[in-house]
């Protein structure tokens, strides 16, 4: 078994003081495996927006650490974190977080722009999907099935390029493509929808092809018809692109496009109703919510 | 390097109305105070431009009482002993013929000591060579030289080399007298050849001179100083030029230690505006200027702040996708470049049109009417202006940025906006801030180089102002709860849910309240000092105005009026006795005619022995000016030096400006028309052109109406009444004090425009209260209250405190203005100011509000409530 690309270990965060103390994660363990899209599930106050904070850079941990890529994540100063997060981590947000004054293809591109570098394809590989989710996602998938068939092409396409500066605009293109934003390149955020907004930050986090993506809560403020899209693109993304995810939501039928899925609580992973593979389906992740009382 | 370019520019592009109203705050407070230092530049540069262009450019002309030429040597040695003069230099002139050319040429002939081109560069040489200053006395008859100006070289057709020879003027042409006990006497005539001609003296021209001072009059020949004494003999009446370091030192100190042996006559001084009332005018004005560069400051400030309050999100997307603090940061420096950059370069014609505009309505740092000659730009102290404008463009961005760098990025992403703390002028923030306070006194003292002497008085002024507003700013600093406590007091009686609000909101934002208020301070204390400065000065004029022009009529008749003058006293009785006021000699001051008949009125009326002596004696009555200015008071002496019999010394009688009456000097002296007879051999009876007299009030109608049947159409004699020329005075202060107005009033627009940024920045930071506060019931109606009273509340307060800095800057330039002019003028209060500064103080608050409460009103509910 490959390293994980992402690990964390005995990683706790409490707020307040020494003597007035509100744990929000103990003691938590667990990794991501490159290629793998993994989902972290709980509800409202369990922790899971904390937990993914830390593990990005963006909010230091009471205790623990975290690995990504191989690299302890808080022993490394704050300007070469800042660095490694524009290298290896993509964010999704819920609440879009686009530059108002920059068009569409502008915010798509900004993280190349902030010097940022895409990826070569070739150090992913192709995922191998495991049963239940691959037809979960078949379901959700539907027509999109054309994009996906057209997307291996461009993937295929994309690694004869040879100046940086064309293989980007090339993966951009394909994005735009994949993600149905060729009428909207031109428009400003406030000109679009939140489904549409949506679409244009995962664009934006997948644009340098990154090591992981992080997502919080992506569907937590569009609409449902605008949210299965998302998640569409996700599993495309993982099956296609070979992207490794880490998705947070509270939302079961987000979770069950993921590959495993693990549930948290009151700040505590419960691995013991911990899904991989087939078992991710809604009546499983049901089932793993009903037994932990959520 | 692109990403920094794009996310800047896209900001500043995205946002036109946000960008040009920051563009335009900082230019206009930097134009405000680039016009007001290159009109203050160009009003010097005017007033020296208009002296005599002949003359040798000197700070001082000194002429001695005793005027003999074997004193030359004693009076040049006590001179160059004193040790604030510098390049003294004696002269001496004549009138004499030159003949050489293809006729003789009447020319002025001057004496110079050797100092007045190597020291005082009196003259320079454009062709030949300069005289020969060593001659030893043997060798001065034997070597004559001379310089021609080049005026006098090309209408003779003289060259380096000829030869020429100069005479005294024969009797004939230019009749010789001089004035024995009020008698013209005729002088013996110059030397004649044994055929009778005149004594010709033969001459080499050695060098012609540049066009330029001394070589500027067009019948000018020089000499040296030890060959005029052979020529001009006991006819020699050396004068001295001199400089003094005019920082160092003011005019009337030299002149008050060389009074007992000289007259000392400045006449650069008296036409450059560096008077010491005069550098208090101008050095109120630069002030002015620096309180509108500070408030154009804070603007840029508080823009460049409210800009980044506005992306606190968008840092922490950024910073979240890996862009680097340092990155970050360079992105806003280039945006607060930008802006400060173009604010910098749009304020040069700004500024130019505003010095056009002041050009235009003769509006000087002097005052005004008086017109601008010249059009240079002071580069040094606008290119000072335009850093500091630059800087503070930076600190603006850079200052806020800091605070909303040390945010999480978690908090950034979430709350959007920087929460200051409950007390922000804490620590290393407060000492910044207290530095930055003092940038203003140090930048005015930088930035406007001593033109002149700053006399104690000033300096001492300027220190004390300083520690009051510094030490009003420095307390609500220090006891930073001081203001939002006051600002509750004062919506106190306001009852309501908004009031209520409002009060809760100022006690948490402390350095809203605290900028706002302080801003609204200085303003306002500026504005209520300079409308006191004026009221004092206006009330001093009425008094002078009651003592020398109420109940006085003023006649001027024209050379061909005088038949028509002698019919208007035959018709209206009341002008029999007429003083005439347009008859004065020359001294350390004027010295005008009195008729005696008019001491029946004023401070000699009781006392008919000192009206005889008067008459009679060397005697004089000062105006109050001139008492004040020369340190003279009634009993003491003043020595004059008179043509009749050299220096006299002249009992002074009383002080007093009940009698005579100058149009632009109040500095000045009466004697009687037959002391002016006597020792100046001048008839003020028969050369007066112009009179005064003085008619009751309660008979200048009937008295105004036989005037106006009597002088007729014809222009011959004009009228004029003295109230209206006191009025005239008073309408001059107003025209004078304009310039001050109109930077007060470009200042009143800035401080509004800052309170507009922070209230602004305020709802901005306060979106989601309000947008809860909305949510859950209150109008957008009561919200505007909310803000309306609030601002009416700053308003109020900045008024207030305005005043009680205001009070106690009036006091000291009152009492320093006092101390520099010799006038009276006592601080008043005046409701007028009072009221002014109060109601301008609430009105302006409430204008900056109304966008900020329309902005309030108009946030989507749904958008500032999306948090988790």
């Amino acid at each position: 078994m490959s390293e994980p690309l992402l690990r964390t270990e005995d990683l706790y965060k409490f707020y307040g003081t020494d003597t007035a103390r509100t744990a929000v994660l103990r003691q938590l363990s667990m990794s991501v495996t490159s290629g793998r899209f993994v989902t972290v599930m709980g509800p409202s106050g369990s922790g899971k927006s904390t937990l993914l904070h830390m593990v990005s850079g963006l909010e230091p941990p009471s205790g623990g650490t975290v690995t990504l890529a191989g690299q302890n994540l808080w022993a490394l100063s704050e300007r070469k974190r800042t660095l490694l997060r524009r290298d290896l981590i993509g964010f999704v947000f819920q609440f879009y977080n686009l530059i108002p004054n920059l068009d569409i293809s502008q915010n798509i591109r900004l993280p190349l722009l902030i010097g940022a570098r895409v990826q070569p394809t070739a150090a992913r590989g192709r995922k191998e999907n495991s049963g239940v989710a691959a037809a979960a996602a078949d379901a959700r998938l539907g027509a999109g099935n054309t994009a996906a068939v057209a997307s291996s092409g461009a993937v295929a396409t994309e690694e004869v390029h040879a100046t940086e500066a064309e293989k980007a605009d090339e993966h951009v293109r394909h994005l735009v493509e994949l993600f149905r934003l060729e009428s909207k390149l031109g428009a400003y955020p406030h000109q679009l929808s939140g489904g549409e907004m949506q679409r244009v930050s995962i664009a934006r986090a997948l644009v340098t092809r990154p090591a992981i993506v992080m997502a919080d809560e992506p569907t937590g403020n569009i609409s449902s018809s605008a949210g299965d899209e998302v998640m569409k693109l996700f599993r495309r993304s993982c099956d296609e692109l070979g992207q490794t995810i880490l998705l947070v939501t509270h939302n079961a039928r987000d979770a069950a496009c993921s590959d495993e899925v693990h549930f948290l609580k009151d700040g505590e992973l419960h691995e013991e109703q911990r899904l991989e593979g087939e078992r991710v389906t809604p009546a499983g992740i049901a089932a793993s919510l009903a037994a932990l009382g959520i | 390097m692109r990403l920094i370019l794009l996310l800047a520019w896209r900001h500043l592009v995205f946002r036109p109305a946000a960008t040009l109203l920051s563009v335009l705050g900082i230019a206009l407070g930097i134009a405000t105070v680039i016009s007001v230092l290159t009109v203050d530049h160009n009003t010097l540069l005017s007033q020296q431009l208009r002296r005599i262009p002949g003359d040798p450019d000197s700070d001082l002309l000194i002429q001695p009482l005793q005027a003999a030429p074997d004193s030359f040597d004693a009076q040049a040695a006590t001179l160059r002993g004193q040790p604030d003069l510098r390049h003294v230099t004696g002269f001496a002139t004549g009138n004499w013929n030159l003949a050489g050319g293809p006729q003789p040429t009447g020319i002025e002939l001057m004496a110079v000591e050797a100092s007045a081109a190597t020291e005082l560069g009196a003259y320079a040489i454009a062709e030949g060579r300069d005289l020969d200053f060593r001659l030893a006395p043997g060798e001065l008859e034997l070597r004559r030289e001379l310089l021609l100006s080049p005026g006098l070289a090309e209408t003779t057709g003289l060259f380096v080399g000829d030869t020429v020879r100069l005479s005294k003027p024969s009797p004939r042409r230019a009749p010789a007298t001089k004035c024995v006990d009020g008698q013209l006497v005729a002088v013996a005539p110059p030397p004649r050849a044994p055929g009778g001609g005149e004594v010709q003296i033969p001459f080499e021209v050695v060098g012609i001179l540049a066009p330029t001072h001394l070589g500027y009059d067009d019948h000018r020949a020089l000499v040296s100083f030890d060959q005029g004494r052979l020529l001009l003999g006991a006819d020699l009446a050396p004068r001295f030029w001199a400089d003094f370091d005019t920082s160092a030192t003011e005019f009337r100190e030299i002149e008050a230690g060389l009074r007992d042996d000289f007259v000392v006559h400045a006449p650069k001084r008296a036409l450059a505006g560096l008077a010491p009332e005069e550098a208090a005018f101008r050095s109120g004005v630069r002030l002015c200027g620096f309180l509108a560069l500070f408030l154009g400051l804070y603007i840029i400030f508080n823009t460049m702040s409210m800009s980044l309050v506005e992306r606190v999100r968008q840092i922490g997307l950024l910073r979240a996708l890996g862009v680097t603090r340092a990155r970050l940061l360079s992105i806003f420096v280039v945006e607060g470049l930008v802006l400060s950059l173009l604010g910098a370069a749009l304020s040069l014609p700004l500024a130019d049109r505003i010095v056009q505009g002041m050009k235009a309505l003769q509006v000087t740092t002097l005052g005004f009417g008086k017109p601008l000659d010249t059009a240079e730009v002071p580069w040094g102290p606008v290119a000072a202006v335009l850093g500091a404008g630059v800087l503070f463009s930076l600190l603006g961005i850079v200052y806020p940025f800091l605070r909303a760098s040390r945010l999480s990025i978690i908090d950034a992403l979430r709350r959007g906006v920087i929460e200051m703390s409950r007390d922000p002028f804490t620590g290393s923030r407060r000492a910044v801030l207290l530095g930055l306070l003092l940038l203003v006194p140090v930048a005015w003292l930088i930035g406007t180089p001593s033109e002149s002497f700053m006399p104690p008085p000033l300096w001492q002024a300027f220190v004390l102002a300083a520690l009051i507003v510094g030490g009003a700013l420095a307390v609500t600093l220090i006891f930073s709860g001081l203001l939002p406590g006051l600002a509750r007091a004062l919506m106190a009686p306001l009852r309501g849910a908004p009031t209520a609000l409002a009060r809760s909101t100022v006690q948490s934002a402390r350095h809203r309240v605290f900028a706002t208020v302080t801003g609204l301070m200085l303003v306002f204390a500026a504005v209520f000092m300079v409308v006191s400065v004026l009221e004092s000065l206006k009330s001093e004029t009425r008094r002078f105005n009651a003592a020398a022009l109420d109940e006085r009529l003023f006649i001027q008749a024209t050379p061909a009026g005088a038949d028509a003058l002698v019919a208007l006293r035959q018709t209206v009785p009341e002008l029999a006795a007429l003083t005439p006021t347009n008859v004065e000699v020359a001294g350390p001051f004027r010295i005008r005619a009195l008729d005696n008949r008019q001491l029946a009125r004023g401070p000699l009326a009781a006392d008919p022995l000192l009206r005889q002596r008067f008459a009679n004696r060397p005697t004089l009555l000062l105006s109050t000016r001139c008492s004040d200015d020369f340190g003279y008071r009634a009993g003491d002496r003043v020595t004059l030096a008179t043509p009749a019999s050299g220096p006299v010394a002249f009992e002074i009688l009383a002080v007093s400006d009940e009698h005579g009456f100058a149009p632009d000097d109040r500095v000045y002296a009466v004697a009687s028309v037959e002391t002016i007879k006597r020792f100046w051999c001048v008839d003020a009876a028969e050369q007066a052109t112009a009179f005064s007299a003085r008619i009751p009030r309660d008979r200048q109608p009937p008295v105004f109406q036989r005037i106006k049947q009597a002088v007729g159409p014809d222009g011959l004699v004009s009228v004029r009444v003295g109230e209206e020329i006191g009025a005239g005075y008073l309408a001059d202060h107003d025209r004078d004090f304009a310039i001050f107005y109109a930077i007060l009033l470009l200042t009143v627009a800035l401080a509004a425009v800052g309170m507009l940024n922070a209230m602004v920045i305020s709802v901005l930071e306060r979106r989601r209260e309000i947008g809860l506060l909305r949510a859950v019931g209150l109008t957008g109606g009561q919200v505007a209250r909310m803000l309306l009273i609030e601002a009416g509340a700053f308003g109020l307060l900045g008024g207030l405190l305005g005043l009680a800095v205001g009070i106690p800057l009036a006091t000291v330039s009152a009492r320093a203005l006092t101390a520099l002019s010799h006038l009276d003028l006592s601080f008043e209060l005046a409701p007028r100011a009072l009221s002014a500064v109060l109601a301008g103080a609430i009105l302006v608050a409430l204008l900056a509000v109304l966008y900020p409460a329309l902005r309030a009103n108009r946030l989507r509910l749904s958008t500032v409530m999306r948090y988790e």
